[in-house]
């Protein structure tokens, strides 16, 4: 169903551009004819596997035309596409490397497609699965027939970022991934003449969604910047839409606070960047100052606040959750101590220090119901913060392969448990955090015990005595991470504090904002004997501020 | 800029002014964990305020600011 949908869309109109791709100051059209030529050569280079059917095949490339047209062909070929990171320039590429066998395993792929780039040391993994190389995609290809898929069957799997730690893999049926489109294109009001720009990595669900199944679902034209250029030069971003004139951007919260940079600024010249009529804030906490910074930064270009945009999203659900109506976000200004001591939310007059401005995500989608339980399971009316349930249409099903998590995160009524903490005011769903023990740095998720156990198995670092947690940081936009390490006696703590670094760095490609090396029995442990993260969090406040 | 005028510089921009790390040379400041690539146009903009420069947004790569070494040549060729 999916793949059929989409094809026949694409051949309805094969001289229509698909994709513009901008890389080192040049601009790639493809159109949809030649999109469907290469899906095609790609879907005959995985059926000549002959794989059995159904079989999960990785797809881990560089963003560009490839990309696309591998993920496409995969899905045509009756096969079961999951998008995966391609190694970041500073990942450690042994690191990269077992991370990703660790993956080939835990989802039993038959298959993985790699660039010329991506694929360079990655032969041996030819030991645990069939690598298929995505370079030379022929335009010309003949059509290969997209394989009829049941629309309840899984047609695609989401993978969770990151390549080490617990692997949660998220099958989504042709169905979900249908009546996610509908609802979030009614609520976007999107139209025919939309146009989407993104430089988001596809591997994330929010790349993935919005800037690769949206358009193939849609037909709306994409420009594609990729993502490690735009990382090195985010002032692209602007000279992309000042030259194409798109309707629609997707961005984590962190990107509005660089893009409000002087630094990103001051080479502008006189853009005009009037054309995006939505600029959507998704996949980490929505901040009211990045929003305010970019609009006064950016209100010359022709950005107004009637643009700005917030959406709650997760895999879990395809992607939305909720999603602010254009030209209408709300925001709330509360008491702060009452939210953080009783989750009260109580409107309060705006005051330095005693309250907080949040942002609203905007209400669920038609397709969604959203319900606020406290920590026994009862539902809290508005004005209450408890923890976000949901289920609906296209609520996932399940994790693949996993039942034991799938059984703790889903009821029996269907409900799912999001583990992000928020209340809902005037129907407007705000999201104040989260329980369980995760860190959104600039869009990406880690597990903090991940990234302690990575640092505990360092040299010079005591067993056991690391703590991983992040705090918000209203300057950059996003959280920043600290991690406090107990060295040995006769550790030097200059080179720990390097070797510490190098290890998060390079395995799970993220950059530690503070490092304090500590003596031991610094760490404070909660009664149970555990590190209590949140005890050490405020242990390090008090020692050192934000 | 000397090497340890740099030293400095990177040690008040990314390390909360921990001085206890040794910054080689030639360490490559990304791949080890002491910045990001978001963070070298941080970097070139102190570099900037500092000598009464003006770096263009292009020049700022990891292959000019990468490192103490890398920041040097690139400083030299440009006033040079």
């Amino acid at each position: 169903m999916l793949g059929r949908t989409i094809q026949d869309r694409l051949l309805a109109e094969p001289e229509r551009i698909a994709s513009r791709f901008v890389s080192a100051g040049e601009e790639l059209a493809l159109s949809q004819g030649a999109l469907c030529g290469m899906a095609s050569d790609a879907a005959r280079r995985l059926a000549a596997l002959s794989l059995p059917p159904r079989s999960i095949v990785g797809i881990a490339q560089y963003s560009g035309p490839a990309l696309h047209a591998v993920w496409l062909g995969v899905l045509w070929s009756g096969h079961i596409p999951a998008m995966l990171a391609p190694p970041s320039p500073r990942m450690e590429p042994e690191k990269y490397a077992s991370g990703l066998a660790g993956i080939i395993d835990g989802l039993c792929l038959r298959a993985l497609f790699v660039d010329s780039a991506s694929g360079a040391g990655l032969a041996h993994l030819r030991e645990v699965t069939q690598l298929v190389p995505a370079d030379g995609l022929d335009t010309t290809a003949a059509l290969f027939a997209a394989a009829d898929l049941d629309a309840d069957e899984i047609a695609i799997l989401q993978h969770s970022s990151g390549t080490t730690g617990q692997q949660k893999a998220i099958g989504l049926t042709a169905a979900e991934i249908m009546s996610h489109q509908s609802a979030y294109g009614q609520r976007l009001a999107l139209s025919a003449s939309d146009k989407i720009v993104s430089w988001l990595p596809l591997y994330h669900d929010m790349g993935f969604v919005a800037a690769l199944l949206q358009p193939m679902l849609t037909g709306i034209e994409l420009i594609e910047l990729s993502p490690f250029e735009w990382a090195s030069r985010p002032a692209m971003l602007f000279e992309a839409i000042a030259a194409h004139r798109p309707t629609l951007c997707w961005m984590p919260n962190f990107a509005f606070s660089l893009l409000s940079e002087p630094r990103v600024l001051r080479s502008l010249g006189d853009l005009d960047l009037s054309s995006v009529r939505m600029w959507i804030n998704c996949s980490e906490p929505v901040m009211a100052v990045s929003f305010d910074r970019f609009v006064a930064a950016l209100a010359p270009f022709g950005v107004v606040c009637t643009a700005l945009a917030a959406s709650y999203a997760m895999a879990e659900n395809v992607f939305a959750v909720t999603q602010s109506a254009p030209g209408s976000l709300a925001r709330l200004t509360v008491d702060r101590e009452l939210l953080e001591t009783t989750g009260r939310i109580v409107p309060a007059a705006p005051s330095v220090g005693r309250s907080v401005e949040l942002v609203s995500n905007g209400s669920p989608l038609s397709t969604t119901q959203l319900e606020v339980r406290d920590a026994q399971g009862h539902g809290l009316g508005e004005a209450m913060v408890g923890e976000f349930h949901l289920r609906g249409d296209h609520r996932f099903a399940g994790y693949h392969g996993r039942s034991d998590l799938t059984a703790s995160a889903i009821d029996a009524d269907g409900w799912y448990a999001t583990g992000d903490l928020g209340f809902v005011m005037d129907g407007e769903v705000y999201v104040t955090g989260r329980k369980k023990d995760l860190l959104i740095l600039r869009g990406r998720n880690y597990l903090a015990q991940d990234i302690e156990t990575a640092i505990g198995g360092i040299t010079g670092v005591r067993p056991g005595r690391v703590v991983a947690f992040s705090l918000p940081d209203a300057e950059l936009g996003t959280e920043r991470l600290v991690v406090i390490a107990e060295a040995e006696p006769d550790a030097d703590g200059g080179a720990l504090n390097l070797a510490i670094r190098q290890c998060i760095a390079q395995t799970f490609d993220t950059t530690i904002s503070d490092l304090r090396i500590v003596p031991d029995r610094w760490l404070v442990k909660s009664t149970s004997g555990k590190l209590a993260r949140k005890d050490n969090a405020a242990k390090y406040l008090r020692e050192w501020g934000n | 800029m000397t090497d340890d005028e740099l030293r400095d510089l990177i040690r008040g921009v990314f390390l909360r002014g921990d001085d206890t790390i040794t910054l080689p040379a030639d360490l490559d400041l990304v791949a080890s964990g002491i910045c990001d690539s978001f963070a070298l146009l941080e970097m070139a903009m102190a570099i900037e305020q500092r000598n009464g420069l003006v770096i263009p947004d292009s020049d700022v790569t990891v292959e000019n600011f990468g490192s103490i070494d890398r920041i040097k040549a690139y400083l030299e060729a440009k006033t040079r």
